[in-house]
């Protein structure tokens, strides 16, 4: 008995870092899960190790920056499922590049990603929950670094922020459907994301140096439980939240 | 089955509002309880609601702005529960009065009910935690107040966001001893805190809020601090949970 029995999942950026444990822990639970990603062997092999472990999913490809790609892929998840009742946009990218030496290219891309992704997956679904009048809960991955900027990701950081603004925003109106819509922020985690643009001795110099309290730097899966909260009954009277999981 | 199968808690302002809430709701999912309060009378009835209902609790009366007769609360907790493995600290109190017509002795109040007594407790059921060596979760209700102000209640408003300092503090102090201290910000609901300190045209805009359309109760309040009690939230240290956008 899981407590997400029934429940009809979809998990963007599912083929690695958080969207991996996220989709498997969904699954876990008892719910089924489309694990939407850009690269579509990724979600697939996601999607293979949730049914090898006895759960149910599908991989999806999708483009989240691409209006046209995401409905597609929502009717096609839609039509997998038979429905929705979670969505976790984990879907991001972070490069590391000082804003003098910044091409616009680079910038609209993590915008249209990061920022313009979010907005067109929480209004497909926000649609679809809607239609099916059965309210919902939605979690999109936002960062303190929206709230403390980044150097050297001025791009990530906005994205983040502007994730922080949009999902407060969605979250009053998509109340009156029933639907939970909050943000969640969680911290440094050893992602592929993390890693990129470091080198080892770096990842291993934030991992022994950011977190005294535990002596570690987060995993992917010490975020299940916020996300299995914000997915749960236990949240619902909050709409547009912003979880911080470490200090910002 | 219940989430805290097991667990042995104190709860303060326990008999009302958001602490009488919470200690009913705590027991539900298996912990044993002690209700902490300082009109006895309230407490026991607490409890005995607990008792009658099924779960286990027992009904202290504490002055949580006083030290040592927190640690006689903490003490007398260890003992007739066995051990203590979790804290919500919901003793506060919210008299309205402007500025300047504050006396110094109702802002001390207000800082030595609403946080002092957080000191108080945090650092007794810390100690006994660590010298159970078993790690154990905090939980204190600070107020989006803390953060926004709040007109007439400026002592109200500073202590909430001292909580919310403390509570960061705290998180990281006591993280090192496997235990997990959080504080929750709840939104206005409907306490007799809250309407004693609420006019009807606020309570009626409360009650309209354009997403949800009702007055939060306080058992709504409950399932965050579940959240921060189990180990869904083991990787949590001295954060904030905003309920409601401050």
């Amino acid at each position: 008995m899981g407590q997400l029995d029934g429940k009809r999942a979809i998990v963007t950026g599912g083929a690695s870092g958080f969207g991996k444990v996220i989709s498997q822990a969904l699954a876990r639970e008892g719910a089924s899960v489309a694990v939407w990603d850009v690269r579509k062997e990724g979600a697939e092999g996601t999607a293979k190790t949730v049914e090898a472990a006895g759960g149910k999913a599908t991989g999806v490809a999708v483009d989240v920056s691409d209006s046209a790609s995401v409905q597609m892929a929502m009717a096609q998840s839609v039509e997998a499922l038979g429905g929705v009742d979670i969505m976790v946009n984990c879907a991001g990218v972070m490069y590391r590049t000082p804003i003098i030496e910044m091409p616009v290219e680079e910038w609209t891309q993590v915008i249209s990603i990061n920022l313009t992704g979010m907005f067109l997956c929480c209004q497909a679904v926000s649609r679809q929950m809607i239609e099916q009048g059965t309210g919902g809960k939605i979690v999109n991955f936002a960062s303190g670094r929206g709230v403390t900027g980044s150097v050297n990701s001025a791009h990530y950081a906005a994205s983040k922020g502007g994730v922080l603004a949009f999902t407060t925003t969605l979250g009053m109106e998509v109340a009156p459907h029933g639907i939970n819509a909050n943000s969640i922020c969680p911290g440094a985690t050893d992602t592929p994301m993390m890693r990129g643009g470091l080198t080892e001795e770096q990842v291993q110099s934030r991992m022994s140096s950011d977190v005294p309290y535990n002596k570690r730097i987060g995993k992917p899966e010490d975020i299940i439980g916020p996300i299995l909260f914000l997915v749960s009954e236990s949240s619902k009277d909050m709409y547009g939240q912003t979880l911080f999981i470490k200090t910002p | 089955m219940g989430l805290l199968d097991g667990k042995k808690g104190i709860v303060t302002g326990g008999g009302s509002g958001l602490g009488r809430a919470n200690s009913l709701g705590l027991a539900a999912e298996g912990a044993e309880i002690a209700v902490a309060d300082l009109r006895l009378e309230t407490a026991q009835k607490t409890a005995s609601d607990i008792v009658a209902a099924g779960g286990k609790a027992v009904a202290i009366q504490v002055d949580v702005s006083k030290g040592d007769e927190v640690q006689t609360l903490v003490d007398k907790a260890a003992e007739s529960l066995g051990r203590i493995d979790l804290l919500v600290n919901c003793a506060g109190i919210l008299p309205k009065t402007p500025l300047i017509d504050m006396s110094e002795e109702e802002w001390r109040r207000v800082m030595d009910i609403n946080m002092t007594s957080m000191f108080f407790t945090c650092r007794a059921v810390a100690r006994q935690i660590i010298a159970q060596g078993s790690g154990g979760k905090m939980v204190n209700f600070a107020s989006g107040r803390g953060v926004s102000g709040m007109e007439n209640a400026s002592h109200y408003s500073a202590s909430k966001g001292a909580i919310i300092a403390f509570t960061a503090a705290i998180g990281m102090e006591l993280g090192h001893h496997g235990i997990n201290v959080n504080a929750v910000c709840p939104g206005a609901a409907d306490t007799p805190m809250m309407r004693s300190a609420t006019d009807d045209a606020s309570v009626e805009f409360l009650s309209n809020a354009p997403y949800n359309r009702r007055l939060v109760k306080p058992e709504d309040i409950v399932g965050s601090v579940l959240f921060l009690l189990t180990d869904l939230s083991k990787e949590y240290y001295g954060q904030t949970l905003f309920m409601k956008a401050t």
